[in-house]
């Protein structure tokens, strides 16, 4: 009895590994079914859940942490979950049905939802451990980084990804030159194709940022002053980009350290199925942690977006709590605003061959660009920058439910194209009635 | 939960619609005023789409899975849970426009007027009958309980 009371166990029906948004749709779908099952949510990060997207608005403008939070203060008080913030998961041990801290203590969970979100690819050049070299995935990042540069002059960012480009676009905002290293041929080349990318690198370069394509960092060099400090990448090749501080933005992979040794399957990122369950009993996974399925591409891949730890972490929840969802996959998406020019992209936006066609429409006077990825009269894929951007959803719709456009491609690039341009069968679900009864 | 049901069948196309909705959400309230003195101009929420001879009045659908609030990176949008409606916290948003990049219904538009954020329906919520359908002249748009719907 005393050693029960001495080492007494913390004990959940519902125990949930992050705090971002996969983290916070589990406990919505959760609380919608089970409005009084006990909830935990073990995080890292010693801050209630914020929008991680954000962390290139902190850069750039006076926001306080309060401005980027993704759900009230109160909420999880509100939901009655217990939040355990600052402390890292160790191990899990699923026979025991516990998970370790390191502070060493322990938790028990009868379910358990594993969304950890995903880590920076550490690039392997001399010199990432120096000081003055940053990664831009956390608010603290984005607060060690914004605190370093007062003063600075030059700040070099290594990955021209869509994390990247967004630190670039909120460092140069603030006055201080920027210089982004991409290894590939163009900056945003997963996200766009060659005229979108085009058009991106072209007001990047006139806002006066160094954009250096087909560049490979070999080594973070330092100081003349202080070796022990960042001064700048040294390119494959032997060029030398000056830098006070460098900044890597090369990507997220799965954060899946942890699970190590615990028997749940790992392949790029946590395997999950239609439910969200993962291959042992009671564990579920969603977010950017979870690989997903890629309904056009017809792989499970890890897919680290916004919208996809959503849904993933709605479904898990909704399961968890004794709901039978599934989902039924995602594709890449995203949506970006640089210096104010709006710019998304959805699916299969650079066809690997010609058995895809393309309606595009392009007015680079106005850097409106439209394009439509199709094949078999279905969508794959949408590429839009500038006003081209207005109801983009329509098109997204048209490719999430595989809908044949044969009878209205015509119409598919027009501004004024509206759901009224529809087949009246998907008109009417879009209306979401079907008639008055 | 109530919502706006768009009758095509009725609609002429006149965009009464638009106009009143946009004076519903304008600071005045007052037509003349709001479209000729105010600053940011008001934009109406709800938009009148056509396709040949058919057209008829749309405005956020109040969706029962919001992709929109599922997918707004910020928690500008939200879906009340007494009301039903989806509500965008203009305060909260970035004008990142994810939510008009998954609303397959082309509902959400970019309100650049002034801050440069989403725009969307509030189905009037504080009045008994939005100013779309009052307004509407030929009753081309109903307010109606959504258990009157027949479910696809």
């Amino acid at each position: 009895m005393l050693s029960e009371r001495m080492f007494q166990v913390k004990k959940y029906k519902y125990l949930i590994i992050g705090g971002s948004v996969a983290t916070v749709a589990a406990v919505e779908g959760i609380r919608e079914i089970d409005g009084d099952g006990s909830i935990g949510v073990v995080s890292y990060e010693p801050y209630h859940a914020y929008s991680r997207p954000m962390i290139s608005n902190y850069l750039m403008d006076d926001i306080e942490l309060e401005d980027m939070y993704y759900r009230p203060l109160k909420f999880y008080e509100k939901e009655k979950v217990d939040s355990l913030l600052g402390k890292t998961v160790v191990k899990v041990s699923p026979d025991e049905k516990k998970v370790f801290l390191d502070d060493g203590d322990c938790i028990s969970y009868e379910r358990l939802l594993v969304s950890s979100g995903g880590r920076p690819i550490i690039p392997r050049i001399n010199g990432v451990d120096k000081k003055g070299v940053y990664r831009f995935l956390s608010l603290d990042n984005a607060r060690e980084i914004k605190a370093s540069l007062k003063g600075l002059e030059r700040v070099v960012i290594i990955g021209g990804g869509l994390s990247g480009m967004k630190a670039a676009e909120a460092i140069i905002s603030i006055g201080v030159r920027v210089s982004v290293i991409e290894m590939m041929e163009r900056v945003l080349k997963p996200v766009y194709d060659e005229t979108a990318c085009g058009i991106i690198k072209a007001l990047f370069e006139d806002k006066g940022v160094d954009v250096l394509t087909s560049s490979q960092a070999e080594e973070i060099y330092g100081r003349k002053d202080d070796e022990s400090s960042a001064g700048g990448v040294m390119l494959k090749g032997g060029k030398k980009v000056d830098g006070d501080i460098v900044i890597m933005s090369v990507g997220v992979i799965p954060q899946v350290d942890f699970l190590k040794d615990s028997g749940i399957e790992i392949n790029r990122g946590v395997v999950v199925d239609k439910s969200m369950k993962t291959n042992l009993p009671d564990i579920y996974a969603a977010g950017d942690v979870a690989e997903a399925y890629d309904i056009l591409l017809g792989i499970n891949r890890p897919i680290p977006i916004w919208p996809k730890a959503y849904y993933e972490g709605r479904i898990a929840g909704l399961n968890m709590a004794g709901g039978n969802e599934e989902f039924s996959g995602i594709f890449a998406m995203n949506s970006a605003d640089f210096f104010g020019l709006p710019t998304m992209s959805a699916g299969i936006v650079n066809p690997e061959d010609d058995s895809w066609e393309s309606l595009v429409e392009f007015k680079p006077e106005e850097n409106y660009y439209k394009r439509i990825v199709l094949k078999n009269n279905k969508i794959d894929g949408m590429i839009m920058v500038g006003d081209a951007v207005d109801r983009a959803g329509i098109i997204l719709g048209l490719i999430k439910d595989r809908i044949d456009v044969k009878d209205f491609k015509d119409k598919l690039l027009d501004k004024g194209f509206s759901i009224a341009d529809l087949p009246a069968s998907v008109k009417r679900a879009r209306i979401r009635d079907v008639a008055l009864a | 939960m109530k919502i706006i049901y768009p009758k095509e069948e009725v609609c002429i196309g006149c965009r009464y619609c638009e106009i009143y909705c946009a004076v519903e959400h304008s600071k005045s309230k007052d037509i003349i005023k709001a479209f000729k003195l105010e600053n940011p101009r008001p934009i109406p929420k709800v938009r009148m789409v056509q396709n040949g001879p058919v057209s008829f009045a749309l405005q956020c659908r109040h969706c029962e899975e919001p992709d929109c609030v599922y997918a707004c990176i910020t928690g500008a949008m939200h879906k009340d849970k007494e009301t039903g409606v989806v509500i965008h916290d203009a305060k909260r948003c970035i004008g990142c426009w994810t939510c008009m990049m998954v609303c397959t219904k082309g509902a959400i538009e970019r309100d650049e007027e002034m801050r440069k954020i989403a725009s969307k329906c509030d189905l009037c919520i504080h009045l008994d009958v939005p100013a779309c359908v009052s307004h509407c002249p030929n009753e081309a748009l109903v307010l109606i309980e959504d258990n009157q719907i027949k479910k696809p």
